[in-house]
């Protein structure tokens, strides 16, 4: 079935028009690729569905229920998280409680939020629900092999781990859908190649579904079971990794016109 | 209720003197928020400032009051360089937050400043600037005897230092829209409101611009506030306070960040406060607490302000 | 260090701190003593804003309001209705307040629920609003609430004020109420609660993106905030035994000073918003020889009052340009932390 539809969605600014009718599909259990240029809109997309931006036209649906322009928050509680192009944990915070904080919404939401606030304020029924939250939380570190880092200020950790803790972060949310933004931005090859066997593990192990965007062409291309090519906010490429390599107008877009006659 | 038309007219015209005082400190808190995205809380006292050195380079430096006005302007510029240098330069890049934190401290202080120095009486300005300034211009109302004198009853009456307030205020915002728009270091204002980091890889020397923008406001502050005290002749430390949070609220109703926008806020905060004191007398005791209930309206309906344009966050 | 020796450490500390308040009371004079109770009672209102400002990074100008809101509430519920009689000269006090007498106590609750109450409808418009234009939001509702105080003689006695409110406030009333608010900030604060507050505080986008509905959370902790407020507004207004609406008592300058106190102790410090309220009592008394004539070297210099405030404020713009953390940054008071102080000397 599918997950996340992006049904001919548009994004202007004033005049400008970032997105210009997207569709695209995403399955259930997929990896799924967004690639394109510097500037194609990527960003902008993954905005769009976590309801930072309204879409000017068209439609996001998550499990076929409307999402469209929802606040960013009641997005997450409906099972999609993601990640940042630029990082941002929470620096005060150490990396545990970054993790914890995900949860948060799994016990304030609604009906149950001012039950929960006095809870807090007077500590009765409290302490099993945190341990519950705490113990949960250190599990998903472990995957990262973060959980030796647990009660380090997340600033402190190296960059790598601070992009892995955006992920696990943004699994803690009890997310079925994952959106994450270059992952793999700033990493070497070998930290890369963890990467993608990771998002392959937490994947089959949690049942995710994984939207991504990357300019690593060796990650994506190894990762993805399906691409999407975006330029100037249209699309212009979709198919399995193999198809839009050899795409003549996604080589045009990358290289430039006089790389198409000259490549393979 | 009192909706008579003649004493509509006449709070107009007097809404419109005091709007044209509000738009002069509007532009100061205005420019400088453009800029730096910081809301200077001691612009208020820096009109404050500029009356109290006014008033003493009359009675102890003996000088003309023409003189000393320009002058007192020329230091009330010179001060909010020094306050920006000393205290906002140094928090540049800290979080907005402690930079407004800042900002309340150093209005407390020259405050402060200005009881210890000055003391906290209040003193009468009435005699520093020459009284032919408050004699009332009087347009219409006909000619009447009352006790063996010809007097001019009824009409519309404004002082001329109204008049010439009003003047001041136009000729400001002319001389402005001259120095941003047509002017090389205008122009670097222009491009430090929009992106200090930028311009100041471009080679400008940002502190400068700051600082000009700085002294330019507050030689407008400094203005308004002589004008100010003319037509209301009393000095005390605290003076700038509520002029300063109504020019405040003037400036982001017109649209934060736009000069334009802080006369139009300036006059129109003017005319209605006024107009409503004249409508319902009643209600005089608030009408300070009616400029704040207009700033929670705009910040509630389009807090862009009347002529600004709403920012958008980029994730 | 185990958590049963923590909770034993502290629950034993309390009886310590009763017997130093008892102390005090008896061996000094009444001047003093009334500082001591004035400490408690700053500590409500600094650590009441540290939650706001400190913790959930939500910058309000208009503690003030809340005081002041909380300050005549319960001042109009603890009066007879013989005294109200004598005071509301201007209009008379409307009906129900002028009958009622109730206990201290009930009169601080209600207090506090008053101001929550106005917090609730404040923080609603105000929040959707960023930081700046917030921080002039609640600056512009504590105006406004001073501005009505001022004004509504059938309410508040207008410019008269309220007068010869009854001596309640003491050393056990404050500092009593003081523990009730660090207890309940110091809960929310190491909850999942104020996790959440924190996380808003360091980045307000990417906490939403985590599920947290950021509205909600800033206004909870702003009316909690507000709650306090209106609890240390009782007990100040019933310490100065006036509620004088002309002076500066509850006005801008009363949410300057509890902001010193807070930056002075570490913003975002509980521990340390205490510690700023203690210290700034002690300076202003301290200070107060500044406005009296001093003899300096031998040199005759006669005081100037107003010295204090310059202090205070050029103290204060120095403490944000050098040392923004304060005295206890964001850290809090811990047992463990105690230990290790005394302990750095050790060789391991």
């Amino acid at each position: 079935m599918s997950l996340l539809t992006l049904d001919n969605i548009t994004m202007k600014f004033g005049g400008l028009t970032a997105i210009g009718e997207v569709s695209l599909e995403v399955k259930e259990r997929e990896i799924f690729g967004l690639i394109g240029p510097n500037g194609a809109g990527k960003t902008t997309v993954f905005n769009m569905i976590t309801g930072h931006y309204r879409p000017t036209e068209g439609r996001v649906l998550f499990k076929e229920k409307e999402i469209t322009g929802l606040p960013p928050d009641r997005i997450t509680r409906n099972g999609i998280a993601r990640t940042f192009q630029n990082i941002r944990l929470f620096k005060d915070l150490t990396v545990l409680e970054n993790v914890m904080v995900s949860q948060h919404h799994t016990i304030a939401s609604n009906g149950e939020a001012m039950s929960w606030f006095f809870k807090s304020v007077s500590r009765i029924g409290y302490s099993q629900k945190e341990s519950e939250m705490r113990s949960k939380a250190m599990e998903l570190l472990s995957v990262f092999d973060l959980d030796g880092h647990a009660d380090e200020k997340s600033s402190s950790l190296p960059y790598g781990s601070q992009r892995l803790l955006e992920i696990a972060r943004a699994m803690a949310t009890g997310a079925t859908l994952l959106l994450l933004d270059e992952p793999a931005a700033g990493m070497n090859p070998s930290e890369t190649i963890g990467l993608v066997n990771t998002i392959r593990r937490i994947r089959d192990d949690f049942g995710l579904t994984v939207l991504l965007i990357e300019h690593d062409m060796k990650l994506v291309m190894g990762l993805c079971e399906r691409i999407m090519v975006l330029d100037h906010g249209r699309t212009i490429s979709e198919g399995n990794p193999a198809f839009v390599q050899k795409d003549v107008k996604v080589i045009e877009a990358y290289l430039g016109r006089e790389w198409v006659t000259v490549g393979k | 209720m009192n909706l008579d038309p003649k004493t509509l007219l006449q709070n107009f015209v007097n809404g419109l003197s005091l709007g044209s005082l509000y738009a002069l400190i509007a532009i100061g808190y205005t420019m400088v928020y453009g800029i730096l995205r910081l809301i200077n809380f001691a612009h208020g006292d820096i009109f404050m400032m500029a009356v109290y050195f006014a008033f003493f380079f009359v009675t102890l430096a003996q000088l003309p009051w023409y003189l000393a006005a320009v002058l007192a302007i020329s230091c009330a510029a010179l001060l909010g360089f020094t306050v920006d240098r000393i205290a906002y330069k140094p928090i540049r890049n800290a979080p907005r937050i402690s930079a407004l934190i800042t900002a309340i401290g150093v209005s407390f202080f020259l405050e402060s400043l200005a009881v210890v120095i000055f003391s906290g009486i209040p003193r009468s300005f009435r005699t520093i600037f020459p009284q032919s300034l408050n004699e009332m211009i009087i347009i219409g109302g006909q000619v009447e005897m009352k006790y063996g004198r010809e007097v001019i009853v009824g009409g519309i009456r404004f002082p001329v230092i109204s008049l010439i307030t009003l003047i001041v205020a136009a000729i400001a915002l002319v001389f402005l829209w001259w120095f941003i728009f047509k002017t090389k270091v205008g122009m670097a204002m222009r491009a430090v409101s929009l992106d200090i980091q930028t311009t100041s890889l471009m080679g400008v020397n940002v502190d400068k611009v700051i600082g000009m923008t700085f002294a330019l406001g507050s030689a407008l502050a400094g203005i308004g506030g002589i004008l100010w005290a003319i037509r209301y002749p009393q000095v005390w430390p605290y003076m700038g306070f509520i002029p300063g949070m109504k020019a405040f609220v003037a400036a982001v109703f017109g649209g934060i960040g736009s000069v334009p926008g802080a006369v139009l806020g300036g006059l129109i905060l003017g005319i209605t406060e006024v107009m409503m004191v004249g409508i319902m007398p009643g209600a005089a005791g608030y009408r300070d607490a009616f400029a704040f209930i207009i700033l929670i309206v705009i910040l509630s309906v389009k807090p862009s302000g009347l002529m600004g344009k709403p920012e958008i966050v980029k994730v | 260090m185990s958590k049963k020796t923590k909770t034993l450490l502290t629950l034993s500390a309390l009886p310590v701190i009763a017997l130093l308040l008892f102390l005090s009371q008896e061996l000094l004079n009444s001047y003093y003593s009334r500082i001591i109770t004035l400490i408690g009672i700053y500590g409500i209102m600094a650590v009441s804003l540290t939650l706001v400002n400190g913790i959930s990074g939500v910058f309000s100008l208009g503690h003030a309001g809340f005081i002041a809101l909380g300050a005549y509430t319960s001042a109009l519920l603890t009066l007879s209705p013989q005294q109200k009689e004598m005071t509301f000269l201007i209009e008379k006090l409307i009906w129900p307040l002028n009958s009622i007498q109730i206990p201290f106590f009930w009169a601080t609750i209600i207090a506090g629920l008053v101001a929550a109450l106005f917090a609730f409808f404040i923080g609603w418009p105000s929040l959707r609003l960023t930081g700046d234009y917030f921080a002039i939001a609640t600056l512009g509702f504590s105006e406004i609430i001073r501005i009505f105080a001022l004004n509504l003689n059938s309410i508040t006695n207008g410019a008269l004020g309220l007068k010869a409110l009854p001596d309640y406030s003491n050393v056990w009333w404050a500092w009593g109420w003081l523990l009730v608010t660090v207890a309940c900030v110091m809960s929310l604060s190491y909850s999942s609660f104020g996790r959440a507050l924190r996380a808003i505080r360091e980045d307000r986008v990417a906490a939403q993106a985590m599920g947290i509905n950021v509205f909600k959370h800033q206004l909870m902790a702003f009316v909690v905030g507000g709650f306090f407020a209106g609890i240390s507004g009782s007990l100040y207004g019933h310490w100065l035994s006036t509620i004088d609406p002309r002076t500066n008592t509850f006005g801008i300058l009363l949410t300057f000073n509890v902001l010193i106190m807070i930056v002075l102790g570490g913003l975002g410090s509980i521990t340390g918003a205490i510690i700023g309220g203690a210290l700034f009592a002690f300076l202003s008394e301290w200070l107060r020889f500044l406005e009296g004539p001093m003899n300096l070297f031998g040199f005759k210099i006669v005081g100037m009052s107003g010295m204090r405030m310059l202090v205070f404020s050029g103290l204060f713009v120095i403490i944000m340009i050098f040392w923004p953390r304060g005295i206890m940054g964001r850290s809090e008071f811990s047992w463990e932390g105690l230990v290790s102080f005394f302990r750095r000397g050790e060789k391991k």
